[in-house]
């Protein structure tokens, strides 16, 4: 990063003597025609549905989604044709009755090797048809955690190792992606008269929330940053995934990181209490490859952003006729848990606050 | 093909065996200073049958024996007419006087458009080059080059050209025979080739002679001046941001010459008392910041015998910026902190090369050169406080180094035949980055110290280059220059080899008329990983590799030239060219500066051009320039880029038009004038956006929207459109001419657009009950750079 900073600087000041000035100009690319936004993916276990909506000119001034209500979405699986989703309305702020948001949804359940294709058609927007394959779930052969101090950090602080290990198909092209939800407990406090404090029988839970997860295998990171540390900084690896170019059909031992900011381990490792715990579901998907390459992009996409010095990064998509995506995802789960949950001495309430995130 | 090189071979055969013949050889210089002349003109006018003189002034003319006129001719220079009987091989060196009236011609031109067999051929004297407006009063050879037809400037201002639809890295600059690898100061903005030192510049961009190899889609062959060998001469300028001159002269009148020149720039000077005065106010802080860069060219020159010539010459050139801070006091907590930041890079090339005439048809050159381009980019920061010391220190280099052995050979076995042929070998040392840092924690208990260093090994390689090429007159209005340039490089235990036919045509319909074609195939070993937006000191030259293949292209030219006899020429060119193995990064890659692992932070992709040129010159009279427009297109494919569809080449300029007049009102005054217009550069943009959906993550993420491009270079800048005047006030004084040069750049001012971003505006909308208030809307932003820019320089040449 520190070339960066000489550069750019140095550039900055060259161009000072020389820049003329900066100025409107007439955006001529306005009467660009919308097209129409596919957002879905598909999980094994999971209702199948889809959001859609319509894309609309850099010049359009408001941050609201144009959602696209009145299309006829038709769904086919492993090419025969199944329903046509029902559109879902729900209440919306400032709206008295539900409203149509531009989600559709199916009664079919999403299933692994099932092929699931939409053909849509909506008033004023190009017809565009859209195809994903549901991965199979890779199996979880073992898993173990460890925590320990964060040595790179200034302060007292943890953080949790995990391991993971599952075998890679070697008879095609494989992607995945792991993310950590956790949700945690804090046992309530009581200050009485005489300046003390206890402990009650109460314990609050927080919602749950998705924390960072770091992969610590360079191999796998090095597939997302194509970018150059020394200049440019390297893109964060945002969405955790990866592919299995470097264990093609082989064992993986998949290595992350955890951060323990929590509010449960200052305190926990600071009281007596016995009720605070931390729970963490690890999930880790294999992805289609359209999905693969839409978070890929898309994590590019926002990392370069309008840098001067790149390229723009623009995001795949897989609609025909549209824009979007139209993916899916296999997944299987393990949790960790640290401390004691659930205790019958105690009573648990959810938190009406958002909690923290790590 | 092999039928036609045996041909080729058994003509040439019969040719040699024709008749006996006389050889009439030597050299013509200019008598005024010694520098030879190059192309000038041989003419046996009752044979009628003549050659041009080469690089170094040599020729060689055979005839049969008997009675003969030679007329020696140079434009701008008075003819010379020798009547004599030829009975054996005779050496006549002839040395051409300057015409007394230049104002009759005003610019040096070498033989005709219409009568040169080489295309895509122009030819930019020194003289031509000065006369052109000036950015900052600077005369550039680059600058220039960017007002011919078929080459596209990049962004403003900047000097990197683009050839027929090539990319920056496809050019090949010679100074002298030497490779430079990066032909620019201040981020692009002036070129390294100082025009004081600077005798001829050809550009080539297409048809090239078999004797070029290396790159894709030009060849800019730069000639330093001699050095007068009959008197000493000189001239200074200075300018507004830089100063230059050159000296030179005899060190043995008629034997050896030198000359030396040399330029700098003194922003960094001018800034320092504002920088002392800045300094004086902030009290314990010291700061200083600057920029310059310099250049040197050197030549010297030793005749031995008619036979015998040695030149050694050398160029040097380097940009140093450079930022300072000290803090420090000694009282309270008694602390000092400063920090050192220092980029610097820069070109050495050298040459010694030898000409010998083996015999009055065969002259020889050896030469061995060296060529270096170094970037590094130091940082050091140190604070002191009492029983606490910490120093981060970082060094970051990268370069190449090339040295060159050649060995030329022009040999005139007969009037219809000239043949060049030669070999030479490079050994480039590609030095792709290495870092260097150093911390050092010293604070009680607490102590780090790290030193560290990283980065690529140096990857050497071999390149072998082979050629020849035969300019054949096969009937006095056919001309031909056939030729065959065979590559190979060596890297990492893999070779490449390339064999390149070459082939050019000329059908001369008249004296007035001429028709012309031709073939090029060209190889290109290394590879620039170069920032997607502009050109940077950063960029890395690498070689090709296992995985990264030789850059190819095939070039297929037709074209005609028209000569009138006012002094005006036109001359339209097609061309079609294909190119393959081009690189790019990847998306979201950028310029590496470290090379760490690049091969897999780049895509290969093949790319294509096509279009016509149009070019009315006139070189002669007190009005001189050309007028010359480009049609053109430029596009590339690469499998993953663009999701696979074809996009335009970021310079793919569809109309391109340059106007050049140069006027003469006295000998006292004259005035320059360019303008030029451009279709807007190719861009990539947002035109709308749309959701996204991106699964659940920590903390702040996702964004909500994705931008749509609508693809790679799919939006178009608005046009670029320029005019720059400059006036020239010429005054004989007691020991020289003096000089004063006043320029405008940009003279009506014009915004053009560097690079767009979207950014808002201000805008009022009106609340539900009826409130105005303020907000803001999208709006699409240009940067520009460049206004009006007025300069003054002074010149005195004595």
């Amino acid at each position: 990063m520190r070339l960066k900073q000489i550069t750019t600087a140095l550039f900055s000041v060259s161009f000072l003597f020389f820049v003329s000035c900066e100025k409107e100009i007439v955006f001529k690319a306005d009467e660009i025609k919308p097209m129409l936004v596919v957002n879905g993916l598909v999980v094994s276990g999971d209702t199948v549905s889809v959001r859609l909506s319509k894309s609309k000119s850099m010049l359009y001034n408001s941050g609201t989604t144009l959602v696209v209500a009145n299309a006829k979405v038709d769904l086919y699986i492993d090419g025969e044709f199944v329903e046509t989703l029902t559109p879902v309305k729900e209440m919306v702020y400032g709206m008295e009755t539900p409203v149509a948001i531009g989600k559709f949804k199916s009664s079919v359940i999403g299933e692994a090797g099932k092929s699931y294709r939409l053909e849509i058609v909506a008033d004023g927007l190009n017809p565009v048809s859209c195809e994903t394959t549901v991965p199979e779930p890779v199996e979880i052969l073992n898993w173990d955690t460890a925590t320990v101090r964060n040595t790179g950090a200034y302060s007292t602080s943890w953080k949790t190792q995990a391991n993971v290990e599952f075998d890679d198909n070697g008879q095609q092209n494989n992607y995945y992606r792991v993310e950590s939800k956790y949700f945690q407990g804090e046992e309530l406090l009581r200050y009485m008269p005489d300046g003390t404090v206890v402990y009650t029988d109460t314990v609050e839970i927080q919602p749950q929330r998705f924390e960072r997860v770091y992969i610590q295998n360079a191999e796998l990171n090095d597939a997302i940053n194509e970018a150059d540390e020394l200049i440019t900084g390297a893109p964060d690896n945002r969405f955790t995934i990866f592919n299995d170019d470097s264990f093609n059909g082989k064992r993986m031992k998949l290595r992350f990181d955890l951060n323990n900011y929590s509010y449960w381990y200052y305190r926990n490792r600071a009281s007596d209490s016995i009720a605070d715990f931390l729970n963490r579901d690890i999930y880790l998907y294999s992805l289609s490859e359209d999905y693969y390459k839409y978070l890929n992009t898309a994590n590019l996409h926002y990392w370069v952003d309008e840098d001067f010095f790149f390229e723009p990064v623009p995001v795949f998509s897989n609609i025909k006729g549209g824009i979007g995506i139209w993916g899916s995802a296999s997944c299987a789960v393990f949790s960790i848990l640290e401390g004691n949950y659930p205790l019958d001495d105690k009573v648990y309430v959810q938190s009406n606050n958002s909690g923290y995130h790590l | 093909m092999k039928p036609f090189y045996l041909c080729f071979a058994l003509l040439c055969c019969v040719q040699l065996v024709r008749s006996q013949n006389v050889t009439i050889s030597g050299y013509v210089t200019d008598r005024t200073t010694g520098e030879s002349l190059i192309n000038a003109n041989i003419f046996e006018t009752l044979e009628q049958k003549g050659t041009v003189s080469n690089v170094y002034g040599f020729y060689s003319l055979t005839l049969p024996a008997g009675q003969h006129n030679l007329q020696f001719s140079f434009v701008g220079y008075n003819k010379q007419m020798l009547s004599f009987n030829l009975q054996k091989d005779t050496v006549i060196n002839i040395s051409l006087k300057q015409m007394a009236d230049m104002a009759e011609i005003t610019v040096h031109a070498t033989k005709s458009n219409v009568e040169r067999t080489q295309m895509s051929l122009v030819e930019l004297p020194t003289e031509r080059i000065e006369k052109l407006p000036v950015l900052l009063g600077e005369p550039d050879v680059l600058k220039v080059i960017q007002l011919l037809p078929g080459v596209q400037a990049g962004t403003e201002g900047t000097s990197g050209i683009y050839v027929r639809g090539g990319g920056a890295d496809q050019n090949l600059f010679l100074l002298d025979g030497v490779p430079v690898y990066n032909a620019s100061h201040l981020f692009g903005f002036f070129s390294v080739f100082n025009s004081n030192a600077v005798k001829t510049v050809n550009l080539y961009k297409g048809g090239f002679p078999a004797r070029f190899g290396g790159r894709l889609s030009s060849v800019v062959d730069i000639r330093m001046k001699e050095g007068n060998d009959q008197e000493f001469k000189g001239e200074f300028s200075v300018g507004l941001i830089s100063s230059r001159f050159s000296f030179e002269g005899p060190i043995n009148k008629g034997k050896t010459a030198f000359i030396v020149s040399g330029r700098r720039t003194y922003v960094d000077l001018l800034a320092q008392p504002f920088i002392q005065i800045a300094n004086k106010k902030n009290g314990d802080v010291k700061f200083n910041a600057g920029y310059y860069f310099y250049d040197l060219n050197a030549k010297i020159n030793h005749k031995f015998s008619d036979r015998d010539r040695l030149f050694l010459s050398m160029y040097s050139g380097k940009d140093k910026a450079y930022s300072r801070e000290k803090e420090s006091s000694s009282s309270g907590s008694n602390y000092s902190d400063h920090y050192d930041d220092n980029l610097g890079w820069g070109n050495l090339t050298s040459a010694l090369r030898w000409n010998h005439v083996f015999g009055s048809k065969l002259f020889s050159n050896a030469t061995f050169t060296y060529s270096k381009y170094k970037f590094d980019v130091e940082s050091d920061s140190e604070y002191k406080e009492r029983d606490y010391y910490n120093r981060d220190y970082f060094h970051y280099m990268s370069g190449i180094n090339d040295y060159t052995a050649k060995v030329d050979f022009d040999y005139y076995p007969t009037t219809n035949h000239s043949l060049k042929f030669g070999a030479s070998n490079t050994w480039h040392t590609f030095k792709p980055g290495v870092n260097h840092e150093k911390t050092t924690v010293d604070e009680n208990e607490y102590q780090i110290d790290q030193d560290t260093t990283y980065g690529n090994q140096n990857i050497a390689a071999n390149e072998f280059d082979a050629y020849v090429e035969d300019s054949w007159n096969i009937t006095p209005r056919l001309n031909a220059n056939i030729g065959l340039h065979f590559s190979w490089f060596n890297v990492e235990n893999t070779n490449y080899t390339s064999f390149q036919p070459r082939l050019a045509l000329r059908y001369l319909i008249s004296d007035k008329l001429s028709v012309k074609a031709s073939y090029a195939k060209m190889s290109q070993y290394i590879h620039l990983l170069s920032s997607a937006t502009i050109s940077l000191p950063t960029d890395l030259w690498l070689p090709t590799t296992q995985n990264v293949k030789p850059q190819n292209s095939h070039q297929w030219a037709v074209g005609a030239a028209y000569k009138h006899d006012k002094g005006y020429e036109f001359s339209v060119e097609a061309f079609y060219k294909t190119m393959d193995n081009l690189i790019e990064y990847k998306p979201g890659a950028t310029f590496s500066g470290v090379g760490e692992g690049w091969e897999s932070k780049i895509e290969t992709g093949k790319g294509w051009s096509y279009g016509a040129e149009f070019l009315l010159e006139k070189k002669t009279g007190k009005t001189t320039g050309w007028l010359g427009y480009t049609l053109s297109w430029a596009n590339r494919n690469f499998d993953n880029l663009n999701f696979g569809e074809t996009f335009p080449a970021k310079y793919d300029r569809r109309h391109d038009v340059n106007l050049v007049l140069n006027h003469e009102f006295s000998k006292k005054f004259d005035i320059g004038l360019a303008w030029v217009y451009g279709t807007g550069n190719a861009t990539t943009i947002g035109t709308q956006e749309y959701p996204a959906m991106l699964p659940g993550s920590y903390s702040y993420f996702p964004e909500g929207w994705i931008t749509y491009y609508g693809g790679r270079n799919s939006y178009r800048m608005p046009s670029y459109h320029r005019l720059d005047l400059s006036m020239n006030f010429h005054k004989q004084k007691k020991r020289g001419v003096r000089t004063w040069t006043v320029a405008l750049y940009n003279a009506y001012s014009r915004q053009n657009p560097f690079y767009l971003y979207w950014g808002s505006k201000k805008a009022v909308n009106i609340s539900p009950n009826g409130e105005p208030y303020e907000t803001r809307k999208p709006a699409l932003k240009q940067v520009s750079l460049f206004p009006l820019i007025p300069s003054l320089s002074y010149t005195f040449k004595f």
